[in-house]
């Protein structure tokens, strides 16, 4: 309340102005195109851009080759934010001690977040290939027989594109964590050792609770990133082997020249994130303690 | 009580935009980075940055050029080198992965992000990249007066927006290692069945031969399959369904033709003839693999022999040619296309990529092309150098008698802008339990409806 005195509301018009002006408003008309037939014949003919409704959304809902390609889209946020959290997590706890190779070791699983999608993806491409170093070990290790094209077989390809995943920010999470560790006050773990609590039941009790708020913001950037996945599938597989995902989907329509049916994509891209992270957001919150 | 759920209500919206945004923003410069970096080219877009040198010498230009894997010839360096040497122009050469060139392409057309000079085919891309509105017209260009075969360059207005490599081109047919033929005492097929038990000779007796090899990441060799066999299998018929799929008349599942050669294409996999790991492999792992007797065959065009020579150093003795037998018919499949270099009108310099175009057309540059690349040049002063003779059998024995016919996509043209999904579909046929030739029938009757009802085509 002491504030207001001191920074009036006034400060904030020009930021959200400018905001409003170059974000939120094309923000809004971008999407707006989503009920639009908006495309390259009528690119900059805006007498000749009509308002079909729902048509695009219909189309889209009906069409098995979207469907699979939402589908996909789920089970890569989902899975990969579970197992991209739960990495990191395990990595924080194991780098939050005092080893000798401690900073060494987190400069190491944090290197992956900051290579580009292109080159991690030819590593990925020359590893999982027919003659690649996967297929080879297996033949050393005498399990030939299990080798596979694993980027172009439908049962493997989207593991290898969601283990890229996971293995590039698997280290941002962990920092995230680390952050949050530091944090904690080594008070709780003395005066629990006194009570004699056990490292799992400190773990359980101080660790995760105080841990939540990290949590809340690695599985709110996860999420969104897993549902606007797109460089990795489209180096990895360009959205073969029932690897499609929204955002490949959006790329072709809009190279198409179907502007207005990429908005739509994008709409409800959009939506779903909104959904899902105000959701998950709100319940990790809740879950939230302040000792 | 009230006020915490003001505030909360306040910022739900915020929230809400703050999301739309990050959703609206995506991730779109992959395709960028991904193109230079596959091509190791300079990560910086062509730009014409004319600079003042030394009197006497001529100014220092540089103008980008992006082409495809599969379009790019080495050649093309030894002209950027003449071109640097002779008149001091930079020839920045961008080369992007065949899988991603398509839409890539049509992507920077529509983000204005243009090369200075990109490669296509032509006329067959004029309607893709909507050349009337996106290219420069290149009707009253001095080399214009120098082209072997102008009418095929010309758009439905009579404009020429792209200069030619060649004069003619695309032979269908199966290229393929004589060696490995020779060996397991095989002969050219005349029928199908003939075609079949080569492969499947080359199956049981060639010692782990792959007997044709697919390249499905680079889907545009996919589709050759289909997009020569369906209209051969039509003959007579062929140009009747074509106006009547244009006009709604009929869906693509009322030709049976079409479910035979997607029936075709699917049993070559089931039976086991082609690379386990077609999926993944590209048109270069095919030639690679033709080269060096892995494989016994590839289904393409004629560019594939310049390509085992020049590339893969093949013995040109080893190579031979066959037209695939569809229906029993020996008849080829062609396509009205040549390989040609456009210019986007949005290029930051127009005027410097006509220079290069000018000077590139001239003898003295196409000569280093055909040189490496036998054929029939897009001009007539240029020596079109000295044709294999597996090509020029096709030549003799198909173009000069009138025994061709034109490929699905020229006729249908109007559609081209959707063909790359009709191929993810032929893709997605080649993985077993993924699609029958029904589905994809069906699939691709509903995408084309659809594209065709988005671009208000009559009877749609």
């Amino acid at each position: 309340m002491g504030l207001k005195r001191y920074y009036p509301y006034s400060f904030t018009y020009f930021t959200v102005l400018f905001y409003g002006l170059f974000f939120i408003v094309p923000s809004v008309v971008g999407l707006s195109f989503a009920f639009t037939n908006w495309g390259s014949e009528n690119l900059t003919d805006w007498a000749a851009v009509k308002f079909v409704g729902l048509d695009h959304f219909r189309y889209l809902f009906s069409d098995s080759d979207f469907n699979q390609a939402l589908t996909n889209t789920f089970a890569f946020a989902a899975v990969t934010t579970f197992l991209k959290v739960f990495l990191g997590l395990l990595l924080a706890l194991g780098l939050n001690r005092k080893l000798i190779t401690r900073q060494f070791l987190r400069a190491v699983y944090y290197i992956p977040a900051v290579l580009s999608v292109t080159v991690v993806g030819l590593l990925f491409s020359a590893i999982f290939s027919m003659d690649g170093i996967f297929n080879r070990l297996l033949q050393d290790l005498g399990m030939g027989r299990y080798a596979l094209n694993w980027l172009g077989d439908n049962r493997t390809a989207m593991s290898i594109v969601m283990s890229l995943e996971v293995w590039k920010w698997s280290g941002f999470c962990m920092m995230i964590f680390l952050a949050g560790l530091q944090t904690i006050s080594r008070d709780y773990y003395e005066a629990s050792s006194i009570d004699g609590a056990s490292r799992l039941q400190q773990f359980r009790r101080i660790t995760f609770p105080l841990l939540m708020p990290a949590i809340t913001i690695n599985m709110t950037l996860n999420l969104i990133g897993g549902f606007k996945v797109f460089d990795q599938v489209y180096v990895l597989t360009n959205g073969r082997s029932g690897t499609e995902v929204l955002n490949t989907q959006v790329y072709r329509a809009f190279s198409n020249g179907l502007y207005g049916r990429s908005s739509a994509m994008g709409l409800i891209l959009f939506g779903i994130i909104a959904i899902v992270t105000l959701v998950v957001t709100s319940y990790l919150k809740r879950k939230e303690v302040d000792y | 009580m009230t006020k915490p759920w003001n505030k909360r209500i306040a910022l739900m919206p915020m929230m809400l935009l703050a999301m739309m945004i990050a959703a609206a923003c995506g991730s779109n410069t992959t395709d960028d980075s991904n193109a230079n970096a596959s091509a190791g080219a300079s990560p910086s877009a062509a730009t014409a940055g004319a600079k003042p040198e030394e009197e006497g010498k001529k100014e220092a230009v540089t103008v980008s050029l992006l082409t495809s894997q599969a379009k790019y010839k080495e050649a093309y360096q030894k002209i950027a080198q003449k071109l640097k040497t002779d008149e001091n122009i930079t020839l920045d050469i961008q080369v992007v992965p065949d899988d991603q060139y398509y839409n890539l392409v049509k992507t920077k057309i529509a983000t204005k992000e243009v090369p200075d000079i990109l490669m296509n085919n032509a006329p067959s891309e004029y309607i893709t990249i909507d050349a009337p509105k996106n290219m420069v017209d290149l009707s009253n260009e001095p080399w214009i007066a120098r082209l072997a075969n102008p009418n095929l360059l010309k758009g439905t207005d009579g404009k020429v927006y792209a200069m030619p490599v060649e004069s003619s081109s695309f032979y269908a047919a199966a290229y393929y290692n004589k060696a490995v033929f020779k060996d397991l005492g095989l002969s050219e097929p005349k029928t199908y069945a003939d075609f079949l038990n080569v492969l499947e000779t080359i199956k049981t007796k060639g010692n782990g031969i792959t007997p044709i090899f697919m390249s499905n990441k680079d889907s545009w060799t996919t589709q050759i399959f289909m997009t020569i066999g369906l209209p051969v299998l039509l003959g007579d018929k062929a140009q009747a369904t074509w106006d009547q799929l244009l006009t709604n008349k009929i869906k693509w599942a009322d030709i049976p033709e079409f479910k035979t050669v997607l029936e075709d294409y699917a049993d070559l996999y089931k039976r086991g003839y082609v690379n386990k790991d077609h999926m993944t492999a590209t048109f270069d792992n095919a030639k690679e693999a033709l080269a060096t007797g892995k494989a016994a065959m590839l289904y393409n065009g004629e560019w594939t022999v310049g390509d085992l020579l020049t590339k893969n150093h093949m013995n040109p003795d080893q190579i031979g040619a066959f037209v695939l037998p569809f229906g029993d018919k020996q008849i080829m499949g062609t396509g009205a296309f040549v390989q040609g270099f456009f210019i986007p009108k949005n290029a930051k310099n127009v005027d410097a990529a006509k220079r290069v175009l000018n000077l590139i057309s001239q003898p003295s540059y196409m000569n280093l092309y055909f040189a490496e690349n036998p054929g029939s040049p897009g001009f007539k002063d240029v020596d079109g150098g000295s044709v294999h003779p597996a090509v020029k059998a096709l030549v003799d024995h198909y173009i000069s008698t009138n025994q061709y016919i034109a490929q699905l996509n020229d006729p249908m043209a109007f559609a081209s802008p959707i063909f790359p999904d009709l191929w993810q579909l032929y893709v997605d046929m080649t993985v077993d339990g993924t699609k029958t030739p029904d589905q994809v029938i069906s699939a691709w009757d509903k995408k084309y409806a659809d594209y065709m009802k988005q671009k208000e085509q009559p009877g749609f």
